[in-house]
C-alpha cells in the first residue's frame, strides 16, 4: 500500500466499504462464458476501417490498432472505402480528408446520407494546417478529429472511447 | 505484469474455466467496493460488478499485459461506472454519519483514523463524480496517473488536477489545514 503522511490522503488510501452482498460471488461466476461462447467472444474484436492515401499513415494506424487486438481493414481513398463498408460494416471508420478520387468529406457525406450508416462512428484525420477542416468535418457529422502528425496513443484513446460508448448504444454522448 | 497474472491470462485466453473462477474469486470484492464507494448503493454496485466482469471477458482479446489484472479490472470498472452507474447516481442508501466531526476527546492519531474513515466517506460523496472517481482510483485502488488517464480517456494533467482539487476540497470539508501535506 502507498504511504501518505497527509491525514486526508492517508484516510483516502485506507477508506473501506462493507463486505459485498452474499450472492455476489455466485452472480459474478455466472458471467463466465461457456466453452462455445468463449470462442465466439474472442472472434468479435471490433473491425475498424482505416482510409488514407499515404501508405505510412495507414500502416501506422493498422499496426497500433492490431497490437491492441482490433481487426483492421485499409483503403486508399473514399470510393474504395465506401465499397468496402457496403460489403462489411466496420465498428469504426478512421478517414483522412485529402485523398484522390473521393475525399474524406465526400465519404462522410455519402455515409451520413444513408440511414444505414448515419450512426457509424467516424474519426477524421487532417493536416495541422487545415484546421478549418475540423469545423467543416464536425458540422458534417464526424465524431472526432485528429490532426496529423498524431500520437498513436491519442488515436488509441479516441478509438477506445468511441467503441466503449458504442457498445452500450449511447455513442451520442460523444457525438460532437 | 506479474508472472502469476501472466499465467492466468494465458489460461484465460485458452478459455480455461478455472482461470476465470480464480480471477472472479480474487477480485469481485474489491471491484464491488470500488463501485460501492462511487455510487453508495449496494445493489447497484453488485449489478455494476457483474457488468464489469462481463465487459472484462469481452475485452480480453485487446489486453496486452501492460498492467496487472487488478488494474485492468479496476479500469474496466471505472468505465462501466461512467456509462451505467453515474447516470443513476444513487447515494441514498449509503449509511452516513450525521456529522463530519466529533467533539469527543481522543488521542490525536486515533481520532484521525477513526473519524476520517467515516467522515471521508461522507465528504467524498459531496464531490463531483469525476473527482470522486479519480480519488478512489488513485488512493483506494492504487492506479497510477497514467492508468487513470487511459481508463477515463482524459489527459494526465486533468487526472492530476482532479486529484489535487479533490484532496484540497476534502481538507476543507474535514477541517484539515491546507498545508498539511
Amino acid at each position: 500500500m502507498r504511504k501518505f503522511t497527509d491525514p486526508v490522503e492517508r484516510a483516502l488510501a485506507q477508506i473501506d466499504a462493507p463486505l459485498p452482498p452474499k450472492n455476489l460471488l455466485t452472480r459474478c461466476l455466472e458471467t463466465i462464458p461457456e466453452e462455445g461462447d468463449w470462442e465466439r467472444i474472442q472472434d468479435t474484436m471490433p473491425y475498424i476501417l482505416a482510409v488514407d492515401d499515404e501508405p505510412n499513415i495507414v500502416r501506422l494506424i493498422q499496426v497500433n490498432l492490431e497490437r491492441k487486438g482490433y481487426e483492421v481493414g485499409t483503403a486508399s481513398n473514399g470510393a474504395k472505402a465506401l465499397a468496402m463498408i457496403k460489403q462489411r460494416r466496420p465498428e469504426l471508420l478512421i478517414s483522412d480528408v485529402m485523398m484522390p478520387e473521393m475525399d474524406g468529406f465526400a465519404l462522410l457525406a455519402a455515409l451520413r446520407r444513408d440511414p444505414e450508416y448515419a450512426d457509424l462512428p467516424i474519426i477524421m484525420l487532417t493536416a495541422k494546417a487545415q484546421e478549418q477542416d475540423v469545423v467543416t468535418g464536425y458540422s458534417w457529422g464526424a465524431d472526432m478529429y485528429l490532426t496529423k502528425p498524431f500520437n498513436p496513443q491519442e488515436l488509441l484513446l479516441f478509438v477506445q472511447r468511441i467503441l466503449n460508448f458504442k457498445d452500450e448504444g449511447d455513442n451520442k454522448v460523444y457525438r460532437l | 505484469m506479474q508472472s502469476n497474472d501472466a499465467k492466468l491470462f494465458k489460461q484465460l485466453k485458452a478459455g480455461e474455466r478455472t482461470a476465470f473462477e480464480t480471477i472472479v474469486q480474487a477480485h469481485y470484492g474489491s471491484v464491488w467496493r470500488q463501485h460501492y464507494l462511487l455510487c453508495g448503493d449496494a445493489d447497484l454496485a453488485a449489478d455494476l460488478t457483474q457488468e464489469t466482469f462481463l465487459q472484462a471477458w469481452r475485452s480480453i482479446g485487446s489486453f496486452r499485459g501492460q498492467s496487472t489484472l487488478r488494474t485492468w479490472l479496476y479500469t474496466i470498472g471505472a468505465r462501466v461506472w461512467q456509462r451505467k452507474g453515474r447516470p443513476l447516481i444513487c447515494r441514498a442508501t449509503m449509511p452516513l454519519p450525521k456529522t463530519l466531526h466529533t467533539d469527543e476527546p481522543e488521542p490525536e492519531s486515533l481520532a484521525l483514523q477513526h473519524i476520517q474513515w467515516d467522515a471521508i466517506t461522507v465528504a467524498l460523496q459531496s464531490l463531483p463524480d469525476d473527482m470522486r472517481l479519480a480519488l478512489i482510483l488513485f488512493y483506494r485502488q492504487e492506479l497510477s496517473h497514467s492508468e487513470i488517464s487511459e481508463a477515463l480517456g482524459v489527459p494526465i494533467g486533468t487526472v492530476k488536477s482532479r486529484i489535487y482539487e479533490g484532496v484540497r476540497r476534502l481538507r476543507r470539508l474535514l477541517n484539515q489545514p491546507e498545508d498539511a501535506q
